[in-house]
Order: C-alpha cells, then structure tokens, then sequence
C-alpha cells in the first residue's frame, strides 16, 4: 500500500517536482555532513585557547579561495587553526591586514595547521584560504572540507 | 517507468557523487570554474574571483572575549544590567527567541567572567537553554552542559569553554538545519547585549575611558554583523534588525580609526608567536559615545521587549 502510495504521487506533476527539489537539496545536505564530522576532529587542536563559537566551514573545490575577516583585539592571543581534507593538497592561508598588506603566509610551510599570534593595536584584518589548483590525470576537481577555526586566550 | 528509473539512478549518482571528494570539471584542470562549480557557504556569502570560487565568512569574536576585555578594562559587575530572567517567558517569535538567545548567551558569558558565583551563570544558563530548546537546537545546553559547568565551579577557564562549547553546537545545528538566518539573529543579539553592557559600564565607571576605547573598536565587528545579516537572507525580522544595525553603523561612522605607525611582525622563535606591531588610534568624542549608548540601549530594549 505504501508502495503504491509513493508510486502514485511521483507519477503526478506536483511529485516529480518535489522529487526534483529533493535531489537537488541532497548536495547542500552531504556536503554539511562531509563537513560536519571534519570539523569536530579539529576543535581539540584549539587547545588551551577557547575557540569563538563560529564555525566556519564548506567544501571548497581545486583552486577555490575562502576569506575571513576579524576584528582582533590587542592584549589577546590567538590560534588561527586552518584544517583541509587530504584530497585538496597543501592549502595555504595569507593573513592581511586592512589595508591588504600581506603579514603572515604558510605558503612555504607545507601542510601548517595552526599559527599563534597577538596584535598591539586593535584591527580588523582578514585571512585568505587558498586551495592549490591540482591536475588530475581524469581530469576531475577535487573537493574536500575547509575548516577556519579561531580561539583567543588572554 | 524504466524512464523514471532512469531519472531517480542518474539523480541519486548526480547528487550523492558531486560533493564527495571530486567534482567533474569542464576545464582541464585550468582551476577556472562556472557556475555550476560554486558551492554556498555555510555563512551564505560568496562571490566569484579569480580561477575559483571565493567563499566568505563573516567572523565576529565572542561575546566571552568582550566581557573579558571590559572586564580587564576596568568594568564592575552589576547583574542589574542584564535582561531579567523572567522575561524569557515572552518571546514567542522564532526571530525574537534567536535574538534573545544572543542576548542571555551574552549575559551569561558576562556573569560566567565577572562572576565565581556559578549559581548566577547557572540561572542565566537556564535562559539560554529554554530559548535553544524552543528553536530546536537544546542539546547545544542540555543537562549535560549543566552538570559539567556545576563540576567546574570556580575553575573559569573550564566555564568559559563550557560556553563557549555550547555557543559552536548551536551554532553548528542551526546552519545544519539550514537556518542561517537564526544563526545571523543569535549573533545580532549577542553583540547588541554586549555593545549594551559595555557602554553602561563605561557610563558607570569612574574611569571609564579604557571601556569606551574597547567599545570604539567594534566598529569593523559591526560591518561584519551587517555583512552576515545581509548574506543571511531576506526574513522580515532580519532585514528590521538589519535596518537598527545600519542605524547603529552610522553613529560608528564617526569613530576615527587612524594607523600611527605601520605594521610589523616579529616572530618569537621559542614560543613560536608572532606579534603583530603597529599602532592604530580609535577616537570617539563623548557626543558620539552618548549617541551610540542611546542607540544601543534603544535597540536593546526593543529585542527585549520581545518586539521583534
């Protein structure tokens, strides 16, 4: 009976409709699970820094780029922790400052998790989130989670 | 019905494979994406640059951390401030109970640093939790949460992570959920409590001149707040709070911000932080400070009231 049930309404307008919007829903849903079991992995790396309750995160593609502005305030410490799935290769985050000049890049660091840091004057600055482009002899794009994770402490 | 199943397996490929681990591009490995590559943010922002999407997040620090600032700025405690608990009972709105969940979150991380009395943070905790509850998100400050905070008492630092905890899984569930916009509106009413308690500390302290520097410099979190706000959708009840944010944005206008030296950076080589120099100067006259406490407390009483 329920079989019949679900036959009869996808065989109609309306449900191949709300079949349609369903499948196309389902992306935006795997992709918040792909994400979500990732981040939780990565909070403990905020130790001892009490993180600022945001999360921040998506599945980025090769050659994406996520950016991520912040007031910080002098007399803190913070921990910028960055975490990327294996798939998305060396991911590298640039810190800026207002004006847009470069501070701090992990470029040449490899595969660098976290960079601690305190400023003297109060400013907003903001952090770009590069995702190298990789060449795959199929030819796909790799996709993975990109987390931005940030903690103070006093 | 052989086309139907053709439709449901090519749709259930399409959908479940695209986001897991690689995506088939149409350009050679070039990194250059469409449309049809971009991916929405949790955060809801994004724009196009480059050979890729650029995905932004507007960040806004916690209001722990401002309470922690005041609170070194020299700030006292006065738990007259904050939104009497007996007024949880009247927010009956989705938007009015995310605004207040901001604003009793804020107060509790206010009574959590100012305050060794858990019992305070304990009641303020029972605000929290039964605004989370009524949004579908209560686990984020369920009994669990509770009891841990109650086994830490007098430990602050375990307190405040504790809260800040519950502050990620709220906000975790409720992008879970889709609801952005509730996530926009909890931070909305967080930094709207904070920006509150900050100015009528300042007004109530004898030196209050470090407090008011430390309430200049949200003028950038409060473009951020907007910016998320913005990205989160065109809810009524948004685009209202939206609308006493810019309000609030345009007394902030009159803050000077001016770079005195420029930037350096010095990594300490055995702590492995680097300190970022440089001064910058945030200047606010006092009529544009008594503006923004007017404003701020206007805003405030109207999410209290359960207005909105």
């Amino acid at each position: 009976m329920k079989n019949l049930l679900t036959l009869t309404v996808i065989r109609s307008f309306g449900g191949r409709f709300a079949l349609i919007c369903a499948l196309a829903l389902l992306p935006s849903v795997t992709t918040f699970a792909q994400c979500k079991g990732f981040v939780k992995k990565q909070i403990t790396k905020l130790t001892p820094f009490i993180h600022n309750g945001q999360v921040n995160s998506s599945v980025l593609l090769s050659g994406d780029q996520a950016e991520l502005t912040l007031t910080f305030y002098s007399g803190q410490t913070y921990r910028i922790l960055v975490s990327s799935q294996e798939v998305l290769g060396d991911v590298y985050f640039v810190m800026k400052d207002a004006s847009r000049t470069q501070l701090f890049s992990s470029k040449e660091l490899g595969k660098f998790d976290y960079w601690d840091f305190s400023v003297e004057s109060t400013q907003q600055m903001t952090l770009e989130v590069i995702v190298p482009n990789v060449d795959t002899p199929s030819g796909l794009v790799p996709s993975g989670c990109v987390s931005i994770l940030v903690g103070f402490k006093q | 019905m052989n086309s139907l199943k053709k439709l449901f397996a090519s749709g259930i490929a399409v959908a479940f494979l695209s986001p897991f681990f690689y995506s088939c591009g149409s350009n050679e490995g070039t990194g250059e994406s469409d449309g049809s590559d971009t991916i929405e943010t949790e955060s809801g922002g994004m724009t196009k640059s480059g050979g890729g999407a650029q995905n932004i997040f507007y960040a806004i620090p916690s209001p722990i951390e401002l309470a922690q600032l005041i609170q070194k700025a020299g700030a006292t405690y006065n738990k007259d401030l904050l939104n009497p608990i007996d007024n949880v009972s009247k927010y009956n709105s989705n938007s009015s109970k995310a605004l207040n969940l901001g604003v009793y979150g804020a107060d509790l991380s206010y009574t959590s640093v100012f305050d060794n009395n858990t019992q305070e943070s304990i009641l303020y905790l029972g605000c929290t939790r039964k605004l989370a509850e009524s949004l579908g998100v209560g686990n984020a400050f369920d009994e669990k949460t509770v009891d841990r905070i109650q086994a830490n008492t007098g430990k602050k630092d375990s307190l405040l992570s504790i809260i800040s905890d519950s502050y990620m899984s709220t906000d975790e569930m409720l992008k879970e959920s889709q609801r952005e916009n509730a996530s926009a509106l909890v931070i909305a009413g967080g930094y709207i409590e904070g920006i509150y308690l900050g100015t009528q500390l300042a007004k109530a302290s004898k030196n209050g001149a470090d407090i008011v520097n430390r309430i200049a410099e949200q003028k950038g979190t409060l473009d951020n707040v907007i910016g998320l706000l913005s990205a989160s959708g065109s809810d009524a009840a948004v685009l209202v709070i939206l609308e006493d944010m810019k309000a609030l944005q345009t007394i902030f206008t009159e803050v000077q911000v001016n770079t005195a030296t420029a930037a350096s950076v010095k990594t300490d080589q055995a702590t492995k932080v680097t300190t970022i120099g440089g001064k910058i100067v945030y200047t606010v006259t006092p009529a544009t400070f008594e503006k923004l406490t007017a404003k701020a407390a206007e805003i405030r009483t109207k999410i209290i009231s359960g207005q909105n």
